[in-house]
């Protein structure tokens, strides 16, 4: 009974996966567009999303201080609702230019001869650890508020802002009159 | 036509039809591997179908041969996959080939070996080595599937029919030829219908899918990268190693 059962499994599972891929989008992407996104995912991430004093003003507690001191029940029931809402928003949006970064690498390894597969299985299983941990944050910050884990929104802030350092160096090699092309023919 | 011989009549009619358009279109010059599977799975079929009405005490005796056959040319559709969706990308196609090679190594070693080691065969042995090889078989498909959804490696219409239609056929065999193995003789109705109503379904697949040539989409190859493959594991690890600490630093706090 068990083995009909793992036979059954397998084979089910094979279906879902084969479905998967008969739905998937085959988009005709090539090496510019992987360079351009994590191009993008940087910039967005270092100027857009991590500076400090951005990641200071969606977390302040002083903010929540001075609006439960001087306003109303509703009013602060109003702003908890909408800070939590941007804390969520800027969580998301960490965590997708980190998949955009790991998108960079999954695009550039497929291309090399040399590639590792015990390496890249070891990737794979640390940046799925690393996407959990993000989706925990998220959740953290969902059921407890913005200002339930403070020090782990800082801690993002500057893993996130490490990732950055080190995937510019991954893609100095690409300078502007490279990235000028590739952009010009994503574009097109 | 009684009601047995119905579907595999179904199956070969579709397998003259794959192969009458696939001259016609030409792509059976695209896909040698592929229609080399159909060729020995169309005289494989017509083959069972004359012992059986011929004389059906002998077809237990030829079915493994003729089944094993098919499935070793059955790897060639795989090999079809790996030259063209992954040929453009080096690293992800060594990733695919090496587990392929062990997956079919296994497969054919097993098949070998397996006579000797056991030479009084019984129609259940039959069955469950069949059930095994299938098995292999979708562990190799697991794999491409995987490398092929992780690296998001884009695929053309042939090739995604190809690797859909043929993926149906074995799961569905390994999944009916497990219900047999363990089932009882009513089973066996239930069986007799899957089997060859999968590979029809497989077959209209294929007819669909490779009605006429699509070229797999090729990456763009005017970006050259100068950074060596272990430099860019060895920073993404990096990075990741980083991100990691930091969080588990903060979620203790």
């Amino acid at each position: 009974m068990i083995s009909l059962i793992f036979f059954l499994a397998v084979g089910l599972i094979l279906f879902s996966s084969l479905f998967f891929l008969a739905r998937r989008n085959a988009r005709p992407e090539g090496g510019s567009d992987e360079l351009v996104g994590a191009r993008q995912a940087l910039s967005a991430l270092q100027a857009g999303l991590l500076p400090p004093n951005l990641v200071q003003r969606v977390f302040a507690v002083e903010d929540w201080d001075y609006v439960c001191s001087t306003t109303p029940q509703t009013i602060q029931e109003m702003f908890m609702e909408e800070r939590k809402r941007i804390s969520l928003l800027w969580i998301d949006q960490v965590r997708d230019q980190i998949r955009s970064l790991g998108r960079f690498h999954r695009g550039a390894a497929r291309h090399y001869a040399q590639l590792n597969p015990r390496m890249e299985m070891e990737l794979a299983f640390r940046f799925a650890t690393l996407m959990t941990a993000c989706r925990a944050l998220h959740l953290v910050v969902y059921l407890a508020g913005p200002y339930a884990a403070p020090r782990m929104v800082t801690a993002m802030a500057n893993a996130a802002g490490r990732a950055c350092e080190i995937s510019e160096q991954s893609l100095r090699f690409l300078n502007a009159a490279q990235l000028g092309v590739v952009s010009a023919r994503s574009a097109a | 036509m009684s009601s047995w011989l119905l579907l595999p009549s179904i199956g070969v009619f579709l397998e003259l039809m794959l192969l009458a358009r696939g001259l016609s279109a030409r792509v059976f010059t695209r896909y040698y591997f592929f229609y080399i599977y159909i060729c020995s799975s169309l005289v494989g079929t017509l083959a069972a179908v004359a012992i059986h009405a011929s004389s059906p005490g002998s077809f237990a005796k030829w079915y493994w041969p003729i089944q094993f056959v098919t499935l070793i040319f059955g790897y060639g559709i795989l090999l079809e996959i790996l030259n063209h969706v992954l040929a453009p990308y080096p690293g992800a196609e060594k990733f695919a080939r090496t587990s392929g090679l062990v997956a079919f190594a296994a497969t054919f070693c097993f098949a070998l070996i397996a006579p000797l080691v056991m030479p009084a065969w019984s129609a259940s042995t039959v069955l469950e080595f069949e059930r095994d090889s299938r098995f292999v078989q979708c562990i190799f498909i697991f794999v491409l599937l995987a490398v092929i959804l992780y690296y998001a490696i884009p695929m053309g219409r042939n090739m995604k029919g190809m690797l859909v239609g043929y993926g149906l056929y074995i799961a569905t065999s390994m999944m009916s030829l497990a219900i047999r193995a363990y089932g009882s003789a009513s089973l066996m109705e239930v069986w007799r219908t899957i089997q060859p109503l999968s590979f029809d379904v497989s077959m209209f697949v294929w007819l669909v899918a490779l009605w006429s040539y699509c070229p797999n989409p090729v990456p763009d190859a005017s970006i050259r990268l100068e950074e060596d493959y272990e430099a860019l594991a060895l920073r993404t690890r990096n990075m990741m190693d980083s991100i990691r600490t930091h969080l588990r630093k903060a979620a203790r706090a």
